[in-house]
């Protein structure tokens, strides 16, 4: 079933294209991770999808529905944090969680269930303003799950946090989504991304360059490291191979390949071929950190 | 999603708020000094009669004059622009509330804050009219039916101020700048508008005691409401050799307040609808 369609969803500050005719699709119990760097549009894009920001063109459907009216009501179906948490400073974060728990119409146990998955019942009772932004972010997860959604939005949910903050939440995002819900998130920690999503599209300067599984991301080429006594001259042959997608020298002497297909003999066996004998041939693991960085720096523009 | 529930919020969202308490305090002690000066005179001082019911209502609703509409200005514009800057009416509607829904809790705050506000005043004005009122000699009502009138008028004057300061939050969505714009358009601003519009189109002086703010703080004026009062003051008038004066009418005021009133939660909600959050 798909959760979020967007057609041509574009909006325009007066002269400042932010979204810029964006499609993309997100499927029922995907962890969707929504990349790109500051600025690219994704928590404009996020507004539009929750109602607070009006698009300027195209539509969109949440659980195939649109429309106003449709819309609010199937947003009941949905929890979100937008930037950073939003709450009343001078309030606990239970009384906070009240205020949410009323519009979402649920109660009080809803409250405390929320409270213990972020695992913030000690401090619930503490104001809001007290908190550490490790328990801001934790809090506002606890709101986005008090009403039991089908769809959570989490807009940079890691964001400004220590790593063991980073930790607690990948590890609640990892849980929810185990739980078989709908995750769409936006973040520019591709680490983070990588270990927590199983699908992503790629946003920059308002535009989608790419949407495709976390895995077909990643194998889209194989990445082999090389070294030899003569650098300059493997470079230069490994960039002449026929399977060559790109080549690059490395500060360090290594030597990196992307190749069209997975067969490191065939190039080992071209390189010899040339009188070029390496001394070390091996699969670089490639990080969506590296996969992003091709995309967003080539420039490109993909189809989903 | 009910009334009951939206109130229900505002109520958390106000009575935990710290400022509500200052403020109100504030408004109390203002209050107070003005009540116990004239209890402590009708002591005193034999030419001053002693504040006691029901005669003291036009004295307890009136002298305080627009300093609760004012304080409860001051509430909403505090209460609705801190939404804006903490983002909380984004995460409101988030959460799942419909715009409409969202202005409809605000506005459900300023008949709230208004009665809350009137009924603190109250209160305080009988406990320094009690010990003069002698209720075993009472031969009328407590309370008389231009005593209501009065009240009533007072009550949507804090309403119309209530709802210009919602109006003013939502526009300006900043507590700072929404304060200081509100208290110089009562200050100087409607004076100014008035002014210079009397002086390009002679027939707006004629309307220009129509003006918001005139409408609002006149409707607190208790010698409109008690013939009384009105007869004392034209007799006071013609002893000095002086015009008499004329009072506006009751009816029109309340008619011409009734009508900023919706006009400027009209304004509000159109202006808070019409923004992205």
């Amino acid at each position: 079933m798909t959760i979020i369609e967007t057609r041509d969803l574009t909006k325009r500050y007066r002269r400042q294209l932010a979204v810029d005719r964006i499609s993309f699709t997100v499927e029922a119990g995907q962890v969707f991770g929504f990349l790109g760097p500051n600025g690219s549009g994704k928590t404009t894009t996020i507004g539009m999808l929750l109602g607070i920001t009006t698009p300027t063109a195209g539509e969109f459907r949440l659980f195939g529905e649109k429309g106003r009216g449709s819309l609010h009501r199937v947003r009941r179906r949905v929890g979100a944090t937008l930037e950073q948490p939003n709450f009343y400073p001078y309030l606990s974060g239970y009384d906070n969680l009240r205020i949410a728990a009323n519009v979402k119409g649920v109660g009080a146990a809803r409250i405390d269930e929320s409270l213990e998955v972020v695992r913030l019942t000690g401090r619930a009772r503490d104001r809001y303003r007290t908190y550490s932004l490790g328990m801001k972010q934790r809090l506002a997860l606890a709101a986005t799950i008090l009403g039991d959604p089908d769809l959570i939005i989490l807009d940079e949910p890691a964001n400004g946090l220590d790593p063991e903050g980073m930790r607690e939440i990948r590890e609640i995002i990892v849980e929810l989504g185990q739980r078989g819900k709908t995750i769409f998130l936006s973040s520019h920690l591709l680490h983070e991304v990588e270990r927590m999503c199983t699908h992503v599209a790629v946003i920059r300067k308002g535009k989608i360059i790419r949407q495709a599984s976390v895995h077909d991301m990643l194998a889209a080429n194989v990445v082999a490291e090389l070294r030899g006594p003569d650098p300059v001259a493997l470079g230069r042959a490994a960039g002449e191979y026929p399977g060559a997608v790109g080549a690059c020298r490395e500060d360090d002497g290594a030597v990196v390949v992307r190749l069209d297909d997975s067969d490191l003999g065939a190039l080992n066996r071209y390189l010899a071929g040339r009188g070029i004998y390496v001394s070390h041939l091996g699969v670089r693991r490639r990080s969506l950190e590296d996969a992003f960085m091709e995309i967003t720096t080539a420039g490109e523009e993909v189809a989903a | 999603m009910t009334a009951l529930t939206l109130a229900r919020n505002e109520w958390i969202k106000t009575t935990r708020r710290p400022a509500l308490w200052v403020t109100l305090l504030c408004l109390l002690a203002i209050v107070g000094i003005v009540f116990f000066q004239r209890y402590s005179s009708g002591l005193s001082n034999d030419d001053v009669t002693p504040l006691r019911l029901p005669d003291g209502w036009a004295f307890i609703l009136g002298e305080p004059g627009p300093m609760p509409a004012i304080f409860g200005a001051i509430v909403v514009i505090l209460l609705v622009a801190s939404e804006f800057s903490w983002r909380t009416a984004r995460q409101n509607v988030i959460d799942g509330l419909s715009r409409e829904q969202f202005y409809a809790g605000k506005v459900l705050l300023v008949p709230g804050m208004s009665l809350a506000l009137l009924g603190l005043v109250v209160a305080l004005g009988v406990a320094f009219a009690l010990p003069g009122t002698g209720l075993s000699d009472l031969t009328g009502p407590l309370v008389g039916l231009d005593d209501l009138a009065f009240a009533g008028a007072v009550l949507l004057s804090m309403v119309g101020m209530g709802a210009m300061a919602l109006f003013i939050a939502s526009v300006v969505r900043s507590s700072g700048p929404a304060m200081a714009l509100f208290f110089f358009y009562i200050a100087f601003g409607e004076q100014l508008l008035a002014a210079l519009a009397a002086r390009f189109i002679p027939a707006v002086a004629a309307v220009a005691h129509y003006a918001p703010g005139q409408v609002f703080m006149n409707m607190a004026e208790a010698r409109i409401y008690y013939p009384s009062l009105q007869e004392a003051a034209v007799a006071r008038a013609l002893e000095r050799g002086a015009a008499a004066p004329v009072f506006p009418s009751a009816t029109v005021l309340v008619g011409v307040a009734l009508g900023w009133t919706a006009f400027f939660l009209l304004a509000g909600f159109l202006a808070f609808r019409r923004r992205d959050l």
